[in-house]
């Protein structure tokens, strides 16, 4: 079943990556706390963003292990923990 | 209306309310089923009747924020306020409607008691509606001495006289900041206009003119439905008129529980956070979204959400439930008639005392622009999430799309026809939508709408030129605003206007975004930008009308840093919120929108759409470098794909290099 752009839950009820098919946790799991991610500063972005001393939130990006697609950029406060953002009845 | 029992008089029993009787609750609810072809018909006759008396309200209001942009609401109720079938530009308040009904059932029953040809007018943000601005009249529709239903009419009246004039003061400290609060008065009884009644308004307001055309407007609206109305019991008899009321409401709740059903069970949550509240330096607030699907019943708990804030970034509990509506309606049961039947499988948890529900007299009149927005934010994307789990909803997933303003909005003084007025500037619903999926749109729609006014128009410039003392030097789609992904969110406008003959004008600024990014994405896009043309600011430029009227237009914010380094002048950026301050003819107020958000990651998007980004001027060659990893040959205007693939790979080493698991949980 399909949960997310990027993620799908098997057969075996693992959260998978649809484009690279890495097994990244249980379903049951918060899958952001079993992949990689970066802290990154709003004002890298082109654009109007909030500078570096202005920033009061974050992005958190959050990448597939194996093929390194960015599965979620979340905004959020510095070093929050990941938000359990999808958490199915399986 | 707090936690009393409605009605008061209990379920079972049926009441004389003056002009007639109202059945009992139980009896009203009880109707004998249409057969499929009759309810077809009845329930698309009913809607027609009421876009209709929507359509009259728009044609005879001559507010560019009714006539041109469409904030304006028309529904039908049965006999007890639930709302039976809406025509609306502004998904926010069919809900909050309701309560009006209610209190006028409860309060006026017995004196002055409730006749045909009565209207009432309610603009109680704690009763219904979202904020002072929003102004509803209903009217009872009576047949044979009972009564059957309301007809309610409500439109955005941009001047309350409230401390500062355009109806949404930055420097609200109170609800009894934000003007006047009408509380359910007989504009007309009988059929007769009560002008004393009306003169309690009217001198209240800094606008007379534009309160008087939206005030009839309604009645024209609520007059014509009404004889539509007659027409359609005469044809079809009263019975059948009740019934496709209630199931309208039952239809519209079996498929929206339905709907839920084909859907997995589980949670979602979503946080979207604000940056400002009363100054002088930022202050961080949040919206958190816990949703809970169950079976049919979908809960949606804002428990974790900030306390209220102590400025009118603040939402009273219909303002939530309104925020809340625009995505269900526009995301989740799009295709389902939009009656009260359609949230009935909701539960809304909203702790008191945070900025989702706030309590009495606490400021609100912020609350569309900013909770409300993010609201509706969180709302759109634990949407979005749980369409992935049927692949029958796949082409429905949209990204949110009430991403951040940050405007010069509210405006008021002389006009340049020489008497006082006050207003708002509607361009800000020109926003990108949020992007679909392969399956579905894909890239979100370039200035498509605002998700809370989704029928609305962009009001002209050329009416906002006529009716207010403002030209405009632009009004265009801004680079960089749509947000960036493997499916791109929509662009949004930038706007600059400059005060013109008028003898004394302010401007308002609200907004977000300088301290903290407000937008939203999905699966991997980033964030939506306010473009490359902020901050938000007020310009002085020396002797621009004069040198206006020699031939001089500053196009952009380039050619304004070039007249300031000629001729004179200063940028002042302003903060998110600024009161009303004076301005003159030699200053521009410039102001921003975001964009849409987007899904995916932008590593995904294919160079050649990123290339025709470019060239339509929706991406900075910047954008395409950097988050795209496109590099665009400047010569050939085309994609470099050596160059193109070297810097993907750059941009995936970074992230190998810098990417590290989460291990707070084991500290």
């Amino acid at each position: 079943m399909r949960i997310h752009y990027y993620l799908e839950v098997d057969k075996e009820n693992k959260i998978k990556c649809l484009k690279c098919g890495h097994v990244i946790c249980n379903a049951s799991e918060n899958y952001k706390k079993h992949v990689p991610r970066s802290e990154v500063s709003p004002s890298k972005l082109p654009g109007q963003h909030p500078s570096k001393d202005d920033a009061i939130v974050l992005y958190y990006e959050y990448y597939c292990p194996e093929c390194l697609t960015l599965l979620d950029v979340e905004i959020a406060e510095k070093g929050s923990p990941p938000l359990w953002d999808i958490q199915l009845k399986i | 209306m707090g936690e009393k029992k409605f009605p008061s008089w209990g379920d079972d029993a049926e009441r004389d309310i003056g002009g007639g009787k109202i059945s009992s609750l139980n009896n009203i609810k009880q109707y004998e089923k249409l057969n499929p072809v009759e309810f077809d018909i009845l329930s698309h006759r009913l809607y027609s009747i009421i876009n209709e008396g929507r359509q009259a309200v728009m044609r005879v209001s001559g507010s560019p924020v009714v006539a041109e942009g469409g904030e304006a609401l028309f529904a039908v109720y049965d006999a007890y306020g639930s709302t039976a079938s809406l025509a609306c530009g502004l998904l926010l308040h069919v809900i909050g409607t309701e309560g009006f009904i209610r209190e006028i059932l409860e309060l006026q029953w017995d004196a002055p008691g409730i006749f045909d040809g009565d209207i009432f007018m309610y603009n109680e943000p704690f009763i219904g509606g979202i904020h002072a601005c929003d102004q509803w009249t209903g009217t009872p529709i009576f047949h044979e001495g009972e009564l059957i239903g309301w007809l309610g009419a409500l439109t955005h009246t941009a001047e309350t006289g409230a401390i500062e004039p355009g109806g949404m003061p930055p420097s609200s400290r109170s609800l009894l900041h934000e003007g006047y609060r009408v509380q359910g008065i007989k504009i007309m009884e009988k059929g007769k206009l009560n002008k004393a009644a009306l003169n309690s308004v009217l001198r209240s307001t800094r606008d007379p003119a534009y309160y008087t055309l939206d005030l009839r407007a309604r009645i024209a609206g609520l007059n014509v439905a009404k004889q539509r109305i007659k027409q359609l019991i005469v044809r079809y008899g009263v019975d059948k008129i009740k019934a496709v009321m209630q199931q309208n409401m039952d239809h519209s709740e079996e498929l929206a529980r339905a709907k839920l059903r084909s859907l997995s069970d589980g949670t979602w949550r979503a946080v979207n956070y604000g940056d400002w509240d009363i100054g002088p330096g930022p202050k961080l607030w949040k919206i958190m979204l816990t949703a809970t699907k169950v079976r049919d019943q979908l809960t949606l708990d804002f428990t974790g959400s900030s306390e209220a804030n102590k400025g009118p970034v603040n939402c009273m509990i219909w303002g939530t439930w309104g925020s809340i509506f625009v995505a269900i309606a526009s995301q989740l049961f799009w295709e389902i008639p939009g009656n009260a039947g359609m949230v009935r499988p909701l539960k809304l948890v909203a702790p008191e005392g945070s900025l989702t529900n706030v309590r009495f007299l606490t400021p609100c009149a912020m609350c569309p622009p900013l909770p409300g927005r993010h609201i509706s934010n969180v709302v759109t994307t634990i949407i979005a999430k749980m369409l992935y789990t049927n692949k029958e909803y796949w082409r429905d997933i949209n990204a949110p799309w009430c991403s951040m303003s940050w405007m010069g909005s509210f405006w008021g003084g002389i006009t340049q026809h020489g008497y006082v007025s006050a207003g708002m500037f509607g361009d800000g619903w020109a926003r990108g939508t949020g992007a679909g999926i392969d399956e579905g749109r894909g890239d979100g729609c370039d200035t498509g709408a605002l998700q809370m006014t989704i029928e609305s128009c962009i009001p002209d410039v050329e009416m906002n030129e006529l009716m207010y003392p403002f030209f405009y030097l632009w009004r265009r789609e801004e680079m960089d605003t749509a947000a960036p992904g493997r499916w791109r969110g929509g662009a949004s406008v930038s706007l600059a206007v400059v005060p013109h003959n008028t003898s004394s004008v302010t401007i308002a600024f609200r907004g977000g975004g300088k301290y903290a990014e407000e937008g939203q994405s999905l699966d991997g896009a980033y964030p939506p930008s306010l473009g490359g043309s902020g901050p938000a600011a007020i310009i002085r430029l020396k002797n621009l009308k004069k040198e206006m009227a020699k031939g001089e237009k500053p196009d952009s914010v380039e050619d304004f840093e070039n007249y300031i380094n000629a001729k004179g002048g200063r940028f002042r950026y302003v903060n998110p919120f600024e009161a009303s301050q004076r301005v003159t003819e030699n200053d521009v107020i410039l102001s921003l929108n975001a964009g849409g958000g987007g899904v995916g990651d932008p590593l995904d998007r294919e160079p050649e759409r990123v290339l025709a980004d470019v060239q339509r001027c929706i991406f900075s060659r910047e954008m395409a470098r950097e988050v795209f990893g496109v590099i665009i040959d400047s010569k050939l205007q085309a994609v470099d794909e050596k160059a193109t693939k070297l810097q993907r790979e750059k941009i995936k080493a970074r992230r190998r290099k810098r990417g590290k698991v989460w291990d707070g949980d084991k500290k």
